[in-house]
């Protein structure tokens, strides 16, 4: 059953699974950040509020995070398919996770900046500094450690939305649980991508804590 | 001279829901330069957001405020950001960068300035000799005490070579060892770099401490201002008179005989002049309330004391009080009836 094909499949949809978690993980901060900042930034408490740019971009955050990933997934397929050029593997599922994953990071950086102290930012405005030097060397760099283990978060729930892709031919683990376990009726197959898919998880959340930890100054 | 700050007519009207309160009520001032300007009032009484509107982090509602003799409210954001590196200020809550070492918070305010990260890191060790904290450089502030926090946090904002410097309830989170040690450097700072300093407290004894005029402030609204001695020795103002007298209750009346308030100054209290009132005239005198410190062996300080009922024994002993160099005045609290 495990002969080395089997296990060359398995190789390749971790590889795959990680690709797809990582590029969507990558994209999704590039659009993400921007809004998290944004949506910071321009709240009544913000260093920049503005009401009409705040309730635009929560808005949109909101429906797009209310949207089950499923749907989304078979909604985007055009979008996908001018994009990537077709609308089934692993490249091809990166589409639908960005978008699902921007607004989601966007959210929690959000909160994340949110959390730095209200005075700090007063200190670094009384010092003279510029919006952009309080964004960048203030907000980003004293949220870090929060920040940190947003990604951590992000990437444990993309690398899930991911595995869900297999309903569609997305590729990666996921796509392999489904072609085999469920289709095939094999369910050791099944069961050995739901173990390396726990593993991955409990890696990352290790990794991703253990470096947040170690960049947190305010710790004795 | 021109005044190193003008404050015309300022108001800071707060508006919640549909009701609206003003913090900060038409006020003027002038602060000298190199002078140490006390701003003092009960909680609430509007100094936080009165001292806010000197940097303009709160927007005045109307007014001037002309600092360093440019008026703030006519500056376009870039002007004001250049300008607020002439106005320091520190926090009752420090407000250091906790993700960044003592050094490198030193060193902010100089890379918004654009100075080259080894002329900062110079010039930051510089201030931190200066405030006695060299040798936590490299310590995160998560690790200091208040007293270091705020050192660190006033080596900080001398960075910027400030002409002003606003303190937002400085010593207010610290033990009184830490206050006078942080009182007496800001003291150092003002005659040694020549910096114009505006105290903002709650405590009359860090205005007398360091302070050489004081504005008492009450709802928003100047209650009485003037040099520190003068509101030391004859308060004009029930705000002033709470606050030099703060029990948290009103001080009882012991007998129907007038109640008085007396001070005493370095230079006056060479003998044990309550003792001796009282062998003078064989009549007892209550003390209500005391609070002398003794500075070079001399008591200085004030004390409420209730005199016998008898008015010519009272007018003879406050007679002797004033010859012995004391200040003396009749002390009434306005919510007495009540007790």
């Amino acid at each position: 059953m495990f002969d080395a094909g089997m296990i060359k499949i398995l190789l390749e949809g971790t590889r795959d699974t990680l690709y797809m978690t990582g590029m969507s993980v990558l994209f999704g901060y590039i659009l993400g950040l921007p809004i998290g900042i944004a949506l910071c930034v321009t709240d009544t408490n913000g260093i920049r509020p503005n009401r009409v740019v705040y309730r635009i971009l929560d808005v949109i955050v909101n429906i797009l995070r209310s949207i089950p990933f499923l749907i989304l997934l078979i909604l985007v397929i055009p979008v996908t398919r001018f994009i990537v050029g077709k609308s089934y593997g692993s490249s091809a599922t990166i589409v639908p996770l960005v978008i699902a994953a921007a607004p989601f990071i966007g959210r929690m950086v959000e909160s994340s900046l949110k959390e730095v102290d209200k005075g700090v930012v007063e200190a670094a405005q009384s010092l003279g500094a510029s919006d952009f030097t309080i964004i960048f060397k203030v907000l980003l760099t004293e949220a870090r450690t929060s920040l940190l283990v947003g990604l951590t978060i992000a990437l444990g729930t993309i690398l899930g939305y991911s595995a869900m892709a297999g309903v569609v031919g997305g590729g990666g683990l996921g796509d392999i649980a489904i072609q085999y376990g469920y289709y095939r009726y094999n369910t050791p197959v099944m069961l050995v991508t739901i173990v390396i898919l726990v593993l991955l998880v409990q890696i990352l959340q290790w990794v991703g804590m253990l470096i947040s930890k170690k960049l947190d100054r305010r710790i004795r | 001279m021109e005044p190193a700050i003008i404050v015309k007519n300022l108001t800071k009207i707060f508006t919640r829901k549909d009701r609206t309160t003003a913090a900060v009520d038409h006020i003027s001032f002038e602060v000298e330069k190199g002078e140490i300007f006390g701003i003092i009032g009960l909680s609430g009484a509007g100094k936080s957001t009165l001292v806010r509107c000197l940097n303009l982090l709160e927007k005045p509602t109307e007014g001037e405020v002309i600092i360093n003799g440019k008026n703030l409210l006519q500056l376009s954001p870039r002007e004001l950001r250049l300008e607020r590196r002439d106005i320091g200020m520190i926090f009752q809550s420090f407000n250091l960068l906790m993700q960044r070492n003592v050094l490198d918070n030193v060193c902010f305010p100089l890379e918004i300035a654009g100075v080259g990260r080894a002329q900062a890191k110079a010039r930051a060790m510089e201030l931190l000799k200066t405030v006695g904290l060299e040798e936590k450089a490299s310590s995160y502030p998560a690790l200091l005490s208040g007293g270091q926090k705020q050192r660190v946090a006033i080596a900080r904002v001398l960075a910027s070579d400030p002409k002003v410097l606003l303190c937002d309830e400085a010593t207010s989170a610290l033990d009184p060892q830490n206050t006078k040690a942080i009182l007496s450097l800001l003291k150092d700072i003002n005659q040694k770099f020549g910096i114009t300093i505006v105290m903002i407290t709650h405590e009359m004894a860090v205005v007398q401490e360091i302070c050489d005029r004081v504005l008492v402030l009450e709802n928003g609204q100047v209650a009485e201002s003037g040099p520190v001695t003068e509101i030391f020795h004859a308060p004009k103002s029930e705000a002033a008179k709470r606050l030099l007298v703060k029990t948290g209750a009103p001080i009882l009346r012991m007998t129907a005989g007038r109640t008085v308030r007396v001070t005493f100054e370095e230079g006056s209290a060479y003998e044990p002049i309550i003792g001796n009132v009282i062998l003078k005239f064989g009549m007892p005198v209550n003390i209500l309330f005391a609070d002398m410190k003794n500075i070079n062996g001399l008591g200085v300080g004030h004390m409420i004391l209730s005199l016998p009922e008898n008015p010519e024994i009272a007018d003879a002993m406050i007679a002797y009080f004033m010859e012995k160099g004391l200040g003396v005045e009749d002390w009434a609290e306005e919510d007495e009836q009540n007790v």
